[in-house]
């Protein structure tokens, strides 16, 4: 038994065993920004920095492949770059109309960047966006992106999901959409829907809510949403969770009822929040006008030919011979929806407004 | 013929769970089961099913050949092959242990170089390991035993693990249920052979148990619990991925990890992979130490030095495999071989001793 | 001292050595004894009637004289005939030795503090007055060829299991050694493995421990000049069970139980998981503990290896130092280790702050154990792990795991596995990791194999009634 003693002490000579990522003298990557002009790939990126006394500068790098360029050469940096902690990555417009299937395998393929990492597309320009993210604290723009997933307007999608759906038939590709305010501050703008890799159509920040209560879970069903009522008064109300469920009814016929637990937030004035048959009257309105918008936007979806919600991978859990092309070729355009929500008006406050 | 092992070496029968579910690493599992997926897409969940079903009953006929008198398979063959090709039959068995062990260990290599470490080199890997089958091995049996509960203990804690994919997961991916035909569902089993390999294991440790008659139900018990547990996480990995993401994944259960976020923790994965190392140990070393066993009673070499034979050999033909399509076709081929050792030869064994049993029955009357 | 005495007109030779000679004995009992006394003395035996002691053999053989010279005896002759004489018991045996110890190295707030002292008479009568039954049995050896110590077996007959008795007996009676200098020494030399770290035997100074490891079925060795007393066969887990537990509810012991054995864990791996998280595993780190860690050691020169085994020799130098200061300077020096070296050493940049906590935790929890072996050997097992770990990082540290889980797999106690009840999994023996309530502890544990299960029967409360389904 002396013998695995020897041994192991002649393990311990051996100097560095496996490559050292000492965690104080690496740069660490917070958001990698990947853009295409023509054939080169261009990408930028901007690391948690936490010594005040450096320079704070995007490490950029251009090449032929996005391979080439997703990790790029330490040629700018005097520590190793590593992506172990990679939380946002950011694609511009240009590069998701052109094709996001490169990005897809190069995700597919690396073990080490976490499939929590959210991918967004930028409108503006991918250098701006990045160095922004330089003068904000270290981690800025995944919080933003989280925050706005768990609370906000946006459908919770992540690298997983957006592979997922890249990859599984019957789903298309969908990612938060990033932009620039006047004041320079990155605000997240609605979605972009993408048909097979290539980006197809843009959402707005309400249809963007609509699409996450068509998508996500029930508890993170969770939003804010104001219209117009009749009488050019406003209402504002925040989503607090719902359930949903989407049934076929014969072939052609979908059947999407909602049911959802709201907290108005805003009235208007005239309107006494305890009244009974004015919260009716409300819920029947909130009713009415969900109903056209999602049924609005589904048919935005149809004639666009693009299926975020994956009502193709709904069909295929049902039928036993189905077929992609098939589905998408006849059967989705001619799909005829009923959409059913059910509104119930948990919460309104605890004061009495006057009157 | 006696029960040849001493009385204070006997472990109870008990334990014979622990030791089912250990030496079943399911390191197949983790590895490459893609191919499962690509033959029966949603249903892959089923054929896990079918094949940990039928290996009952394999492990009721080793019980059957084994049980009475107590012996090994060894004494098996000679029994039923005479002396000279009992032998023979046996030391190629050992071949068989040999290749079980290095499937499982060069695998578990692949990974720990894929995932966390890149740049680690194969011999470093495998002297630091070997260093460490070699004391385990020398502790002896019961040290393995040990070693098996805790694997178990370990590998149970971490299928509480299975909870967030199916959280995350959409029930849609599962159906429509059996949406594939039988002959597709049996390939898809085949593949997943390389789930369940290991349990031969038990035709060598046979004596070890301290054996009566009702003792069969640990045995499985201990199967039944691993094919609950690799069905669950077929379940979970068909919830969590697309149908065609699933298939080019090469290793759907580490992704599933991936993802998988506490407060105080980020990535889960290098603990899963690195808990992973306790479950897999005791199968490599139990494998290892059958080859030295079996080395003792066939040709009486003691089991120390056979050990460091045997481990020199090992060392050698790992270093060897070193490319990624290697390492693949290692695994193919170990489970192609297992799977014939298993369906086929046990089973023929199992005929050949009864036919022996019942000569023998007849030529005691008569 | 050899001298020669008349009295009442015989000569007495004297033989003794004064120096471990009760001289108060000698000169009130004895010769005053002697000179008191009536009869005419004209042989040994009137002698032997005229001294009011007890214990006095007549003796010739050299040998015997010479061992009982040298345990405090007094030889005297009589002047007509020199080749026989008397052996009479006047040993000092309180001289040097303390008289009462108050356990302070196995402190305990609740419960008695009495402990063993060095005095083997009087650890056998602290045992005798707690213990009541004739069944508890000392049989004495002389071991050690020149300290000539009386080692004492102590067992309870009728529970405790022939076969490890016989073990014990077997082992030591082949021990063969010079000075016994204390019960480690006796156990280092029968224990089953001595190529371990870990202790094999239970050693304690206090009473209570010990009179309830008799009583399960432990073997108890004591020797003379020690207040340690050793028993088996033990587990692992003995070592972790403070008397303290049994003095509080269950739930409480239970719970303080649970905080030693997290306490074990963490010190164990700390630091290990410090060095391999910065070295290699910087991907586990969550977002928000990013910023703290990196400008904690934003000003460290040494890779992070480096760094913890710095901290960790200076933690060892700083408690072997404290262990031989003399009290008045120790105060000091303790406090300008703790606070100003830690304090300096970050601001020099030599360490970091986030692990001077680690490695000062580390060191207290090592401490949380109850038995100081066993305390020893959790502060020397952390250095293995921090090596593999700054070597393979988190696979380094499960591998270190291993080898421990190998290690102890196999190591035996007279005969019963070290890990008893976790790995010949005995389902009764789980209750040993929490405090059972006594309700549920009324048989002895399994792994001793006592001839005897039960220790006594619990009486359903017949007081408490369910005041609701009684309304």
């Amino acid at each position: 038994m002396k013998k695995y003693v020897s041994l192991l002490l002649v393990c311990f000579l051996i100097p560095g065993c496996a490559k050292q990522e000492i965690i104080d003298r690496i740069k660490i990557v917070q958001s990698i920004g990947l853009d295409v002009q023509g054939d080169t790939y261009k990408s930028s990126i901007s690391y948690a920095s936490y010594d005040k006394k450096k320079r704070l500068d995007p490490i950029t790098a251009e090449a032929l492949t996005l391979p080439g360029v997703w990790l790029p050469q330490n040629t700018k940096s005097d520590d190793q770059v590593v992506l172990g902690q990679v939380r946002t990555i950011v694609i511009s417009e240009k590069l998701a109309r052109k094709s996001i299937s490169d990005l897809a395998v190069n995700l597919l393929r690396d073990p080490t960047i976490s499939n929590n990492a959210a991918i967004v597309i930028s409108k503006p320009e991918i250098s701006t966006v990045i160095s922004k993210t330089f003068r904000d604290p270290p981690f800025y723009l995944a919080g933003l992106i989280k925050q706005n997933m768990e609370k906000g307007n946006t459908p919770l999608t992540n690298a997983h999901y957006v592979l997922d759906q890249f990859y599984g038939d019957g789903q298309d590709v969908y990612v938060p959409v990033l932009n620039l305010d006047e004041n320079g501050l990155i605000f997240m703008d609605g979605l972009g829907v993408f048909k097979d890799d290539k980006l197809r159509l843009f959402l707005t920040e309400k249809e963007s809510l609509l699409l996450k209560l068509l998508k996500d879970k029930p508890k993170s069903m969770t939003g804010s949403y104001e219209f117009k009522w009749k009488n050019d008064e406003a209402v504002y109300f925040r989503v607090l969770h719902g359930r949903r469920k989407i049934l076929f009814e014969q072939n052609d016929h979908v059947t999407i009822s909602l049911k959802l637990y709201l907290q108005i937030k805003g009235l208007p004035k005239n309107k006494n929040y305890d009244n009974k048959s004015n919260l009716l009257e409300l819920e029947q309105d909130i009713k009415q006008h969900l109903t056209n918008e999602i049924e609005v936007m589904l048919k935005k979806f149809q004639m666009n030919d693009v299926d975020p919600i994956g009502f193709g991978e709904i069909f295929r859990s049902n039928h036993r011979n189905w077929n992609e092309q098939e589905f998408k070729k006849d059967t989705y355009s001619k799909l005829y929806f009923e959409v059913n929500p059910e509104i119930v008006i948990l919460y309104s406050g605890v004061g009495v407004s006057a009157q | 013929m006696h029960n040849n092992v001493k009385e204070n070496h006997l472990i109870s029968g008990f334990f014979v769970f622990f030791l089912i579910f250990a030496t079943q690493s399911g390191i197949g599992g983790l590895a490459s089961p893609n191919f499962i997926f690509t033959y029966s897409g949603q249903d892959a969940w089923i054929s896990v099913l079918i094949m940990g079903l039928s290996l009952h009953i394999i492990i009721w006929m080793i019980y059957k050949m084994l049980g009475n008198p107590v012996k090994d398979v060894i004494d098996l063959h000679k029994m039923i092959f005479g002396r000279f090709l009992g032998s023979s039959l046996s030391l190629l068995m050992i071949s068989y242990y040999f290749l079980s062990a290095l499937y499982v260990f060069r695998t578990y290599i692949d990974i720990v170089q894929e995932w966390v470490f890149p740049n680690i080199r194969t011999w470093e890997l495998a002297l630091l390991f070997i260093c460490l089958i070699s004391y385990l091995v020398c502790g002896g049996f019961r040290v393995l035993t040990g070693l098996a509960l805790f694997a178990t203990i370990t590998g149970l804690l971490l299928f509480l693990l299975v909870y967030f994919p199916i959280n995350l997961g959409n029930l849609s991916h599962l159906m429509p249920v059996w949406n594939h035909s039988i002959p597709e569902l049996l390939q898809a089993s085949k593949a997943s052979y390389g789930i369940f390999i290991g349990f031969e294991a038990l035709l060598v440790y046979f004596p070890f148990i301290r054996f009566k008659d009702k003792q069969t139900k640990w045995a499985h018990l201990g199967m039944l619990t691993n094919t609950v547990q690799f069905v669950a996480i077929t379940i979970s990995s068909l919830l969590y991925y697309s149908p065609g993401l699933l298939q080019r994944t090469l290793y759907p259960l580490l992704g599933i990890t991936k993802i998988i976020e506490f407060d105080f923790i980020e990535r889960i994965e290098f603990i899963f992979i690195f808990c992973w190392l306790i479950m897999f140990i005791p199968s490599l070393c139990i494998s290892i130490w059958c080859c030295t066993r079996i080395l003792k009673r066939v040709t009486h070499l003691q089991p120390r030095t056979s050990l460091v034979f045997v481990l020199a050999i090992f060392f050698l033909v790992v270093v060897q495999i070193n490319e990624k399509y290697k390492v693949g076709a290692l695994g193919d081929f170990t489970v192609q071989v297992g799977l014939y050792f298993v369906y086929v030869y046990i089973p023929l064994l199992f005929i050949l001793y009864w036919i022996r049993s019942k000569r023998k029955a007849k030529l005691n009357v008569a | 001292m050899q001298s020669v005495m008349t009295i009442r007109h015989k000569l007495l030779h004297l033989s003794y050595y004064s120096s471990i000679v009760n001289h108060e004995m000698i000169h009130r009992d004895l010769l005053a004894g002697i000179q008191l006394s009536n009869t005419d003395i004209g042989d040994l035996n009137d002698l032997k009637n005229a001294i009011p002691l007890d214990g006095i053999y007549m003796s010739s053989n050299l040998d015997e004289i010479t061992l009982r010279l040298l345990q405090g005896f007094i030889y005297i002759q009589l002047d007509n005939d020199l080749h026989e004489g008397l052996l009479i018991n006047v040993a000092d045996l309180e001289r040097g030795y303390r008289e009462n110890n108050l356990a302070e190295n196995e402190y305990s707030v609740i419960g008695p503090k009495v402990a063993f002292v060095e005095d083997l008479d009087t650890n056998l009568n602290l045992l005798r007055k707690e213990i009541i039954s004739e069944n508890l049995v000392f049989e004495e050896q002389i071991k050690g060829t020149m300290s000539k110590t009386r080692v004492v077996i102590a067992y309870i007959d009728g529970v405790v299991n022939p076969q490890h008795l016989n073990t014990v007996r077997q082992r030591l009676g082949d021990l063969d050694f010079d000075v016994i200098y204390d019960t480690s020494t006796i156990d280092q030399i029968i224990s089953d493995n001595t190529n371990t770290p870990f202790p094999l035997f239970m050693s304690t100074e206090r009473v209570d421990r010990m009179k309830v490891n008799l009583t399960r079925g432990h073997i108890a060795v004591l020797s003379n000049g020690s207040p340690y007393v050793i028993s088996g066969p033990t587990t692992f887990f003995d070592f972790f069970n403070s008397p303290e537990d049994f003095y509080l509810p269950w739930i409480l012991g239970t719970f303080f139980r649970f905080i030693r054995y997290i306490a074990i864990v963490f010190s164990i791996f700390a630091s290990s998981l410090y060095v391999s998280v910065m070295t290699y595993h910087y991907t586990i780190v969550p977002r928000a503990l990013l910023g703290p860690i990196i400008e904690s050691r934003m000003n460290v020169p040494f890779p992070p290896f480096l760094e913890v085994l710095f901290m960790e020799i200076t933690v060892e130098l700083l408690r072997e130092a404290g262990a031989r200061l003399p009290t008045k300077v120790g105060q000091t020096l303790g406090i300008v280790g703790g606070v100003v070296l830690g304090q300096a050493a970050v601001q020099a940049g030599l360490t970091s702050n986030t692990l001077i906590i680690i490695v000062s935790l580390s060191a207290l929890a090592s401490f949380v154990t109850p038995i100081f072996k066993m305390a020893n050997t959790i502060r020397f097992l952390r250095f293995p792990m921090i090596l593999l770990a700054a070597g393979w990082g988190g696979l380094g540290m499960m591998i270190g795991v291993m080898f421990l889980l190998g290690h102890l797999l196999r190591l035996k106690s007279l005969g019963t596995p070290y890990l008893v009840p976790l790995f010949p999994f005995r389902y009764k023996g789980l209750r040993e990791f929490i405090r059972t309530p006594f309700s549920m502890n009324s048989e002895r544990p399994g792994f001793l194999r006592p001839l005897k299960n039960k220790s006594y029967s619990v009486q359903k409360h017949k007081d408490i009634s369910d005041d609701y389904s009684n309304e």
